[in-house]
């Protein structure tokens, strides 16, 4: 999975509030999203790799590579779906 | 500034609004339109209900309408329409007239030139463009502008839905009268039982469409029949009345709902306010389900993104140039949420509407002609 399976048009879409509101404008669906999440959806919004997405999350969280890695693709699928 | 000060200007039209019945399961739009005027920016006009029913709301609220009358049901034809709005001219000054309800735009069309030589403006669709949004036209319509949409039928006899499923007309499907409301039926006698009830309310045809499941998505918007569509606002709805009305909705930034609304208005013609039906399935289709031909009880979003279309069709009846409307961007994530309340009437004031046909607060010149 990587950013461009997410389609860069539809995550503009996605209009995140800073508290972790985040509004699909081609949908209308809500959703609310934590603050790792927020991070992630930020950066793959800016066209960011899903490499350079866990090497920051690595960085903000401290936890081990497998951990981020397996976090930001649950959480890259999660996006694909409501995104699609 | 100095334009509004012109008595000419929309700002300080007299504008008469119909569908003024507001039931909180399946309101009316008049209700909506008229508030959207009250709120546009720089209105100074009075607004004139026009309703059906004693107990149509809209035509006591002082803050929907400064004065409200009755007309003559829609089947009773033009003349009769006609007729009667020649007596509320005789006392009320009247600019521009929105009509509201589906029923009677084929009365109004008729007596648009008839309206015009009285010095009332209006914005319609010619009877031609009418006909190509019946709910038993949309295929054809559809398959000209390249959208989906399901199969419909016209029925006369019930026992259509005895033996459909052989036709491939499978349950679920879609009952539907010929002007409003619709079910979903899962058996012939569930079929049977609504297709009775249609008849009764509104008559012969009933419809048959077949059912798409998905997301109801909606997008209201003007036209000048030209073909281009202004003003699109879209809308998803997020919680529905028993009738299927949007009780909650938000506004929605669609770019493959507006590329259908373009073909649909480009196909049409369309002149005047139109609002589309349409679901999305999983797979991300959109298949059309109605056409209405005027503003849908949801308008009073469109004021609330900033596109308030009630007050941009006046200006486009005074001949403003579409591109100079005041539009907005679109505002996604605005959300409405309707609500009931009731309006305390007086006996005077039904007994008024009742027996004169117009409310109390009507002007003074219409009282001493009644």
């Amino acid at each position: 999975m990587n950013s461009t399976n997410l389609q860069q048009r539809r995550l503009k879409d996605i209009v995140l509030s800073g508290e972790g509101h985040a509004f699909d404008s081609k949908t209308g669906r809500s959703y609310s999203i934590n603050g790792t999440g927020r991070v992630a959806l930020t950066m793959l919004q800016d066209g960011a790799s899903r490499e350079a997405v866990v090497d920051a999350l690595i960085g903000l969280c401290g936890q081990p590579l497998a951990v981020v890695e397996a976090g930001i693709d649950a959480f890259m699928g999660q996006m694909a779906r409501v995104a699609s | 500034m100095i334009h509004h000060a012109d008595l000419h200007h929309w700002t300080r039209w007299n504008v008469a609004v119909t569908g003024m019945n507001a039931r909180p399961d399946n309101p009316g739009p008049g209700c909506a339109v008229a508030r959207c005027l009250r709120e546009a920016s720089g209105f100074r006009g009075r607004i004139v209900g026009l309703g059906y029913e004693t107990l149509d709301p809209g035509l006591y609220r002082r803050e929907t309408c400064d004065s409200g009358y009755l007309l003559p049901y829609p089947a009773t034809g033009a003349a009769a329409l006609l007729e009667r709005l020649d007596e509320i001219l005789r006392g009320e000054r009247i600019d521009a007239l929105v009509p509201c309800l589906d029923a009677e735009l084929p009365n109004f069309i008729a007596i648009e030139s008839e309206l015009n030589r009285r010095g009332v403006q209006l914005l319609l669709p010619q009877r031609r463009q009418l006909r190509r949004r019946d709910k038993d036209a949309l295929p054809a319509l559809c398959l000209e502008a390249g959208v989906a949409t399901p199969r419909v039928r016209r029925l006369a006899d019930e026992n259509f839905f005895d033996d459909c499923a052989a036709d491939g007309w499978d349950y679920p499907l879609v009952v539907k009268g010929v002007f409003y409301d619709a079910y979903v039926v899962h058996s012939a006698d569930e079929a049977r039982l609504r297709f009775r009830q249609l008849a009764a309310a509104w008559g012969y045809p009933i419809l048959v469409q077949e059912f798409v499941g998905g997301e109801e998505v909606n997008l209201t918007a003007l036209g000048d029949g030209s073909g281009a569509m202004f003003g699109p606002v879209m809308m998803k709805k997020q919680a529905l009345t028993d009738k299927g009305k949007a009780w909650a909705g938000v506004a929605i930034d669609d770019p493959d709902l507006l590329a259908a609304g373009t073909r649909l208005f480009a196909a049409l013609k369309w002149n005047g306010p139109l609002e589309l039906e349409m679901l999305r399935d999983e797979d991300g289709t959109l298949h059309l389900i109605e056409i209405n031909p005027r503003f849908p009880a949801w308008i009073y979003l469109t004021h609330g993104v900033g596109r308030n279309l009630p007050a941009a069709l006046l200006a486009l009846m005074q001949g403003e140039r579409p591109e100079r409307l005041d539009l907005a961007p679109p505002r996604p994530g605005t959300t409405f949420i309707r609500y009931a309340q009731e309006a305390i009437v007086t006996l005077d004031d039904i007994a008024n509407l009742t027996v004169n046909g117009r409310t109390p607060h009507a002007p003074a010149a219409m009282r001493r002609a009644a």
